[in-house]
């Protein structure tokens, strides 16, 4: 469960959302690290998934760490990604499950 | 940005529905989940969406307004029209709103498109072929003049669908794509008859099941590992509707959906219907290639609980798509005039098998009326629908479509089965109305 005072901003960001969205198109925030959320893990997430696909794909969804580990354990067995170094992958894991994580 | 934002609406409703109700509009369920809209509240939520919401009482607690949920449409990518969805640029995936899904016949230019590797480079004609083998008397290396002198020609309209389309309505999100409900298209496309090739190539006894091969490459650039490579069982693929196309709406097929030829197996999970084909290879059993093992488009075959790990040799690959619908006009968030009827139309579809009965609401589904509903042109085929709505009052109001095939099976309010990767969500599409 997030804390209060996240559920109050995501609340008035979503009235501000509204408010946009009936306005011009908004240019897109944070072109940097292919729109990764900043944070501890970003540069080193962004090289590790950019060779091969569009940031988008990990942006667009929101795992467990459990979840987030099959990911990469799927990109290693069958989609023909290099093997991360043990602590690589740790510092990606809690970069993901922190900042495109959900609860449980 | 804006669909940073949007998303994180959606996911304050997916977390807690009620918290979410009590924290964005200060809306509270009484002790019967309805009837909860007061004061602030619905002050609240009227404002946000615009207008006052005549059949609060009716509106379920935790549910998101139509208003809000909608995709974003502020996105744009080169080469198809503008006010598309862009799920992903690399590979590139990209969703229709359902308002521009309002044509009998999808243009080309409005068609989703849904990609496991690259987009390739249209391939010379000349140096296109396909080749039939496996479980065949005789191995075909056809090219495509060979494809298109010696076979019967069929124009069908077919609906494909994204085998995951509906899947950002899933709790907890599955992997993939989150489509809403546009991954979907029916174009005529113009082709052969897959079954009439493997007569010509002869069945052997022991066949059972295609692999389809194509020219796209792996996303990570290894030449031997395909992109996807999956396949149906011979029923379906000897169903006189799964036709090798050459033609979409009479052109071309144009590269992102799988020049110069692809596969159209309708009503399956589009993923059957591989673009830029150059094999099909007949099995002796359940193709394996890339998409058909593991968890990918394969279900439960017994229901289980949000979240859950399911075992693989619990999964089962998807057959037929299921009964579906969705309005295409009007636009979510249109103004109407109150104590008028204003005309709601869209589509609807059920895989293999088709609908019987299209119901609208405008109360939140506590009563329905019955839409006009056209046959499809040809099996497999989407059909229209049309219905005549009146808003008696002003303020908010959502229109709900609901279909039921010609088994009784109709689309559920709320999303259905939970399954690992988010696949057949056919709950009903709504949209947002302001009567006026």
């Amino acid at each position: 469960m997030k804390k209060k005072n996240e559920y109050l901003s995501l609340a008035s960001a979503a009235v501000v959302a509204l408010a946009l969205s009936l306005s011009t198109g908004i240019a897109k925030a944070d072109e940097d690290f292919g729109g990764l959320p900043e944070g501890e893990g970003q540069e080193l997430t962004f090289y590790a998934c950019q060779g091969c696909h569009s940031l988008m794909t990990v942006t667009n969804q929101r795992f467990s760490r459990r979840v987030w580990d099959e990911v990469l354990d799927w990109m290693v067995d069958e989609q023909g990604m290099a093997e991360l170094p043990d602590e690589d992958r740790e510092v990606i894991l809690d970069y993901l499950s922190t900042h495109l994580g959900i609860e449980g | 940005m804006s669909k940073k934002i949007e998303r994180g609406l959606c996911e304050l409703y997916h977390e807690d529905p009620e918290r979410a109700d009590a924290v964005v509009f200060g809306r509270v369920p009484e002790s019967n989940r309805r009837g909860f809209l007061k004061g602030a509240g619905l002050a609240a939520m009227g404002a946000a969406v615009g207008g006052a919401i005549p059949f609060s009482a009716n509106m379920p607690a935790g549910l998101i307004p139509a208003a809000l949920a909608q995709g974003s449409t502020d996105f744009r990518l080169e080469g198809k029209m503008d006010g598309l969805i862009v799920r992903n640029d690399r590979p590139v995936n990209i969703e229709t709103p359902a308002h521009l899904l309002d044509d009998d016949i999808t243009p080309a230019d409005k068609f989703f498109v849904r990609n496991n590797g690259t987009l390739p480079d249209p391939i010379n004609l000349a140096d296109w072929s396909l080749k039939i083998d496996g479980e065949v008397e005789n191995e075909l290396e056809l090219s495509y003049d060979d494809l298109v002198n010696d076979f019967e020609h069929v124009t069908l309209r077919l609906q494909l669908e994204c085998g995951g389309n509906g899947r950002a309505g899933f709790n907890p999100p599955p992997r993939g794509n989150q489509w809403m409900i546009g991954a979907i298209g029916n174009a005529e496309w113009t082709g052969v008859r897959l079954s009439d090739i493997l007569r010509r190539a002869g069945l052997k006894a022991s066949a059972v099941y295609t692999g389809h091969y194509s020219y796209d490459e792996h996303l990570s650039g290894d030449p031997d590992r395909p992109a996807i490579s999956r396949g149906g069982p011979i029923d379906k693929m000897m169903d006189p509707h799964t036709i090798v196309a050459f033609k979409m709406n009479g052109e071309d097929i144009p590269a992102a959906h799988g020049y110069p030829v692809r596969m159209v197996a309708p009503g399956w999970p589009g993923s059957v219907s591989q673009k830029w084909l150059t094999r099909v290879w007949v099995r002796d059993k359940e193709h394996d290639g890339p998409g058909m093992t593991g968890m990918s488009y394969r279900v439960p075959r017994h229901p289980v609980e949000p979240g859950a790990e399911v075992p693989a040799e619990d999964m089962m690959v998807m057959g037929s798509m299921i009964v579906k619908s969705l309005i295409s006009f009007p636009e979510t968030g249109v103004e109407v005039p109150a104590g008028r009827p204003f005309e709601v139309r869209g589509h609807a579809w059920a895989g293999d098998d088709w609908v019987e009965t299209m119901e609208v609401s405008l109360d939140y589904g506590a009563t329905w009326q019955r839409a006009e509903l056209s046959p499809p042109p040809n099996k497999y085929s989407w059909q229209r629908w049309r219905a005549n709505l009146t808003p008696r009052n002003v303020g908010y109001y959502e229109v709900w479509a609901r279909a039921t095939d010609q088994n009784g099976r109709a689309q559920p309010m709320v999303v259905p089965g939970w399954n690992p990767r988010g696949y057949l969500n056919n709950s009903c599409h709504r949209i947002a109305v302001m009567a006026v």
